[in-house]
């Protein structure tokens, strides 16, 4: 994000009421001309109520939002050249493919001969070529999907919304989607928010994440950004497939961590990394896929017992018990015995450090 | 024989229903059927011998009859236009709400079908009588001086069937309402369609089968009415459903009033099928491109 360029969408600490409870609590985001955020976080975190503001299809409880530098405050949705795409995709049951692609070219009053272009465009983008003539319920949801998609885009909208877009398809149809939309993206350049739960398809199909968490955002930036560096112990929990383990570990003496019963004395970079906090206690984060299953007594090692494994394909998660605590490990090979202990060695520069009472990240970089 | 086919079963434990339905709906309406062809002995009320068309010819005939069915169809007609401007905001209404306050609506809805005729239109008469409420509040406004008369008149009729027969749009115009595919407004309101526009251009169509459903029932029941015209046009106002009445009950000439049971039944048939060609239209044009 250049700090020179304006930018196109700027939301300016919006808060959303629902009587009593606080579904958006004071969230600023701005968004580049041509960029693609992607609003991460679980179910009830108000990414949806979000997105419903930014359309106009709900009113903020304060704060401004603007689009290309005018403030849309006021502005009824239909007035605000805002594509959207629903969950439900919400076509229009009672028209064709094309009366449902040109419905928006139909209130701008577009001549016919140029709006029969239009929705033919649309409609060659999403390659879906051909299947004007069609009825919503002929086509199958990932079929009806695209022609959401081309609705919203023949209207060349200044922001295209997508709200969970993908929650309705299958797991196969879900991979080739997300990259469909990821090129139709590079292609059409429409700056694009969208609503997702699922962090595998934030990250890989935006190039901006933001993480909200109970009505707030809790980190901004790149997808490599949020993984590698993630700013809470929520976000590191919840980002990654499998997320980080977050355990908790007490100081029992310099460079001696205690996870329960387990007393680990971490490598001395690490060691000191953990000690020059002057913490009795933190949250460690371990990424499963930054991690080697050493033998139980190999200095530097975390002393686990094994549990169960599932076996993924390329290689197994590993659940282990650390002194009452759950930690995940990916492992190649052969699982280990149920019930064995075994060393864990994490990757000293993946290790993340958070503070055990706010749950924010220690080291900053 | 298999004598535990389960189907066979079943068809006997139906057969009391099927009699009963026999011998009490259908015998009765070939009995009406066969007595529209039929005349009276004069000064008898005993069937004379032989069919005949002699009263659909008298139907046609007498001027009295004909405008009586014109003047039902055009009241039953404004009813269900009005009962459908009414019953639309209110169907969506209950809609759109939910929980214990859309139960309330619903169920205030339906105290008009489950009370009976009589007693909402006696209710009508206090409401629209000379210092019933409707003038009265007027009056107090000072929008009239005299009182409007709604009693004994087409006005007043015609108010008392939008009043007993809304129900019968609302049910199924809520019913269509509340099954209206999700986003589809918020969809089109983004695409740019203003609120009028979405009205017209998703909401209206689809709901057009619970409209359809409505209509047909309003204007059925406002057909076929007898209570409310009768109560509220104070004998003034000649429908179908008096004169039929009349004839049954005051004339006793039974072949005669048959014969308008007939053709009110004869002609919501023919709305019916209609109605079912309709359907069928819009159906097909819905699965078949355009």
């Amino acid at each position: 994000m250049s700090a020179a360029a304006a930018p196109h969408l700027k939301i300016e600490q919006v808060t959303k009421r629902f009587g009593e409870t606080e579904v958006l609590k004071d969230i600023s985001l701005s968004i580049p001309k041509g960029a693609f955020v992607a609003l991460l976080g679980p179910s009830g975190c108000g990414k949806s109520t979000l997105l419903k503001i930014i359309a106009g299809l709900e009113a903020p409880s304060g704060g401004s939002v603007h689009l290309g530098g005018q403030s849309l405050d006021g502005v009824p949705a239909y007035k605000r050249d805002i594509g959207v795409v629903f969950q439900s995709y919400a076509l229009f049951p009672h028209m064709t493919v094309n009366d449902n692609v040109r419905f928006g070219l139909d209130m701008r009053a577009m001549p016919k001969a140029e709006a029969a272009t239009r929705v033919g465009e649309a409609l060659e983008l999403v390659k879906l070529g051909g299947y004007g003539e069609r009825m919503p319920s002929e086509l199958s949801g990932g079929q009806q999907q695209r022609v959401a998609l081309a609705r919203s885009l023949a209207i060349r909208p200044r922001l295209l919304l997508l709200d969970e877009p993908l929650s309705n398809l299958d797991a196969v149809l879900r991979k080739s989607v997300r990259v469909d939309i990821r090129e139709l993206h590079e292609r059409v350049g429409a700056t694009t928010v969208m609503v997702t739960h699922d962090q595998e398809e934030a990250m890989s199909m935006a190039d901006t994440v933001a993480v909200m968490a109970e009505g707030r955002i809790l980190q901004l930036g790149t997808p490599e950004a949020i993984y590698e560096r993630p700013a809470t112990r929520f976000v590191g929990g919840f980002v990654g497939n499998p997320p980080a383990s977050l355990v908790r570990a007490l100081k029992r003496f310099e460079g001696g961590w205690l996870f329960g019963d387990t007393i680990w004395r971490p490598e001395d970079r690490l060691a000191a990394r953990m000690d020059r906090f002057n913490r009795v206690d933190l949250v460690v984060g371990l990424r499963p896929e930054r991690i080697a299953i050493v033998a139980p007594d190999a200095p530097g090692a975390l002393r686990a017992e094994v549990r169960s494994s599932e076996y993924l394909g390329g290689g197994r998660l590993v659940h282990l018990d650390l002194g009452g605590q759950k930690i995940a490990v990916e492992a190649a090979g052969a699982a280990p015995k149920t019930g064995t202990s075994v060393g864990l060695m994490p990757d000293a520069g993946a290790v993340m450090l958070f503070d055990a009472e706010t749950g924010v990240r220690l080291e900053r970089e | 024989m298999n004598s535990s086919n389960p189907s066979s079963k079943a068809a006997l434990f139906l057969l009391p229903a099927v009699l009963l339905s026999a011998v009490v709906f259908l015998l009765p309406f070939v009995w009406l059927v066969y007595t529209s062809f039929k005349t009276q002995g004069s000064g008898s009320l005993l069937l004379a011998d032989g069919l005949t068309l002699k009263n659909y010819g008298r139907l046609l005939d007498d001027l009295y009859f004909v405008q009586a069915f014109g003047r039902t169809v055009w009241m039953s007609a404004l009813a269900t236009l009005l009962c459908l401007v009414i019953g639309l905001p209110v169907a969506r209404l209950i809609a759109t709400w939910s929980g214990r306050a859309k139960g309330l609506l619903l169920a205030l809805m339906l105290v008009p079908l489950v009370s009976g005729a009589l007693l909402p239109s006696l209710g009508m008469i206090h409401f629209l009588g000379p210092l019933g409420v409707v003038n009265g509040t007027l009056k107090m406004f000072g929008l009239i001086d005299t009182s409007i008369k709604f009693l004994g008149t087409t006005t007043g009729v015609i108010l008392g069937m939008v009043q007993a027969f809304l129900p019968l749009m609302v049910l199924p115009l809520v019913n269509t309402l509340s099954r209206m595919p999700r986003d589809v407004e918020a969809a089109a309101n983004s695409l740019g369609a203003a609120p009028v526009r979405v009205w017209l251009r998703v909401i209206l169509p689809l709901a057009m089968p619970g409209i359809i459903a409505g209509s047909v029932l309003v204007f059925c029941a406002a057909f076929t009415s007898f209570v409310t015209p009768q109560v509220l046009g104070q004998g003034k106002i000649a429908t179908f459903g008096t004169v039929a009445y009349q004839q049954a009950a005051l004339v006793l000439d039974w072949p005669f009033a048959s014969t308008l049971a007939v053709v009110v039944l004869v002609a919501i048939g023919l709305l019916l099928i209609l109605t079912a060609q309709f359907n069928r239209l819009i159906a097909r044009k819905r699965r078949i491109a355009s």
